[in-house]
């Protein structure tokens, strides 16, 4: 089991593209950790660096105290599974799974016997003689955990491990993987570009966005408190409302009405500061009467997710989206008041789209 | 009512007619090229074969003629001796420079590609007949086998570098990498994952490197001076009688014989690997 420090960590490709740019990071040996960002943000190159598969430009790659910066991929003590799985379609199960033993010398019988032992522990009984080609999508995964787990890896990297599974089979998996993790207790990096995935999975996340860390933290930090725009948009099933505004007399104009500065950020913004004022729509309600600090709002559009209703309002020149229970949603057209939840709204500054406080 | 019925008649007159001539056609375009076929088969057994196919008067009389001839059994043999010579040079060869070339971006390789494969049509062609021998007479090479296999090996790699190079694009990269993660180097890659993927396309060229030298006049004319070192496609050209006439009795037998051993070995790597003529993977 090891540890994962990234220092200063670049990969640039000829040409000057950074794909990984500067990226410092520090995973803990036996952590589940995901690496969340939209295609192109340069989170599979750093998996690949990490397990050599790409050449660092620039910047110094520890694995469990050792400088595997130059390192070949297979002197990582690494295993990884791949988006397509990467199953030989010329070998069984079995062989599939006791390739890296061979490429190690490790006796044919004993090799069976291993593979036999990691494929009965992953629910792959009685598979063991059939070809990658005859399995389903969901065993062929289980064969690539398998192949990958059986060499006893320090560290498991995992590349879009969920995305080639149907929605169903998906969420099967997902619960599948953390707990073959957690019986593993490996050090687990796994690379996603849904962040629903990422948030049910990982003890802790780092967002990227072109090839820059975004913010690093627990599912939670990163769900309540982002460092930026970026990562309050792309975290969340339906985005953050953010609205660009005003500090004025100490409060911040929404529509017609204004809201109190959020508590952490008080007495950092100055008067007329431009301003985003963020707030989950699960974190706002919809009342028919006015309340303290409610703003009020007209329905222009419901979507109805099942259990809960997404409410589309407009407030003067700022449209925000709230999440209603299904007994209360309103129609098209009416009118109330938005009531934001205590201490859950954030204030960022619309230059540097950094949070204030 | 009578007219319609004329007319649906005159129709089916017509349509009768023309498969009538679409057929006769046929069949006479196919006895065209059935004709060599059946002499083929058929003369070796006619006690005197002429250039026209007749009913023969049976006898096995050329296969003995033929077993007499003091070359004719020793050049199969040296038909075979060049065929899996330039086969298995050709193979490793193509193997390791398709694999070279599919995963290793050098600048302009797609032009270098192209250009090999015209320039490959003269290598072995009339054209480069003077230089060729030239280049093997240097190296010492005349009537060696190995001055053929390397020439003929030459002329046909560029070819197969090009096939080839389509099945291992068709490898996934994703195979390779998984297998490096685990230690594995370029030669096990190659062994273990990318050789047994491309075995359709390995067969194919094997079977048609074969076909091409076994078939091949030009280059052991040239480069083999001794009748006992000559493949049988040059022996068949020194069989003449006494007055200078084709010896029909000794060419046919000759041809059938000449023409088992391939048809042999295509129908083993047929039953054994599987042709595929072109790259591609279910992923």
């Amino acid at each position: 089991m090891a540890a994962i420090i990234a220092t200063e960590l670049v990969k640039e490709y000829p040409g000057g593209v950074r794909g990984v740019d500067s990226v410092d990071v520090e995973i803990a040996d036996g952590e589940f950790f995901a690496l969340l960002g939209p295609s192109g943000c340069g989170k599979t190159t750093l998996l690949r660096s990490i397990a050599g598969l790409e050449s660092i430009t620039s910047g110094k790659l520890t694995i469990g105290e050792k400088d595997v910066t130059n390192a070949e991929p297979g002197e990582r003590g690494v295993a990884m599974v791949f988006q397509d799985y990467a199953l030989f379609p010329h070998m069984d199960v079995g062989d599939n799974i006791a390739y890296p033993l061979r490429i190690r010398r490790v006796g044919k019988t004993e090799r069976r016997t291993t593979a036999e032992s990691v494929a009965n522990g992953l629910s792959l009984n009685g598979l063991i003689e059939r070809r990658p080609g005859q399995l389903s999508g969901g065993q062929q995964q289980r064969v690539a955990l398998a192949r990958a787990v059986a060499t006893r890896p320090d560290v498991l990297l995992l590349d879009e491990p969920l995305s080639n599974l149907d929605a169903r089979l998906r969420l099967e998996a997902r619960t599948f993987l953390k707990e073959l993790q957690r019986d593993l207790g490996v050090t687990t990096v796994f690379v996603t570009h849904d962040q629903a995935e990422a948030l049910a999975l990982a003890d802790r996340i780092a967002v990227m966005k072109a090839g820059k860390l975004q913010q690093i933290g627990s599912p939670r930090e990163i769900f309540h408190r982002p460092n930026n725009t970026f990562v309050a948009g792309f975290i969340g099933s339906v985005p953050m409302n953010l609205l660009e505004t005003t500090v004025a007399a100490g409060r911040v104009r929404i529509g017609e009405a204004d809201v109190a500065v959020p508590t952490e950020a008080a007495g950092l913004v100055r008067e007329g500061q431009k301003v985003s004022w963020g707030i989950r729509p699960e974190y706002l309600r919809w009342s028919t009467e006015p309340a303290e600090d409610g703003i009020a709002a007209e329905v222009v559009v419901t979507e109805t997710l099942g259990a809960t209703s997404l409410v589309l309002v407009s407030a003067g020149e700022h449209k925000l989206q709230v999440v209603v229970p299904e007994e209360h949603e309103p129609a098209t057209g009416d009118r109330g008041w938005i009531v934001p939840q205590r201490n859950r709204a954030l204030l960022f500054d619309v230059e540097s789209t950094e949070r204030i406080g | 009512m009578t007219t319609i019925k004329t007319v649906a008649r005159d129709r089916t007159v017509t349509h009768f007619v023309s498969r009538v001539l679409f057929t006769l056609v046929l069949v006479i375009v196919s006895l065209f090229f059935a004709l060599p076929m059946v002499w083929l088969i058929l003369a070796p057994f006619d006690a005197t074969p002429s250039l026209t196919v007749s009913w023969p008067d049976w006898t096995l009389d050329n296969f003995v003629r033929l077993a007499e001839n003091p070359y004719a059994m020793r050049s199969i043999l040296n038909s075979l001796i060049l065929g899996v010579g330039t086969m298995a040079l050709v193979i490793v060869l193509g193997a390791l420079a398709s694999y070279a070339m599919s995963r290793i971006s050098i600048p302009g390789r797609d032009g270098i590609l192209y250009a090999l494969l015209l320039l490959s049509s003269i290598v072995t062609g009339t054209a480069a007949m003077v230089p060729t021998f030239q280049l093997i007479n240097q190296l010492q090479l005349i009537n060696t086998h190995v001055g053929v296999i390397l020439v003929l090996a030459g002329g046909i790699l560029p070819t197969v570098i090009f096939i080839l190079k389509d099945f291992m694009d068709s490898i996934p990269k994703s195979y390779e990498e998984s297998a490096r993660l685990y230690g594995a180097g370029p030669f096990r890659i190659l062994k273990d994952v990318v050789v047994p993927i491309a075995r359709p396309g390995l067969a194919f060229i094997a079977i048609w490197t074969i076909v091409q030298v076994w078939g091949n006049f030009l280059v052991p004319f040239l480069l083999l001076r001794t009748p006992d070192m000559q493949p049988a496609a040059v022996l068949m050209y020194t069989f003449y009688t006494e007055s200078g006439q084709a010896d029909l009795r000794l060419i046919s037998a000759f041809s059938l014989v000449f023409s088992v051993p391939v048809l042999l070995i295509y129908f083993f790597v047929n039953r054994r690997y599987g042709f595929r003529f072109h790259g591609g993977i279910k992923s």
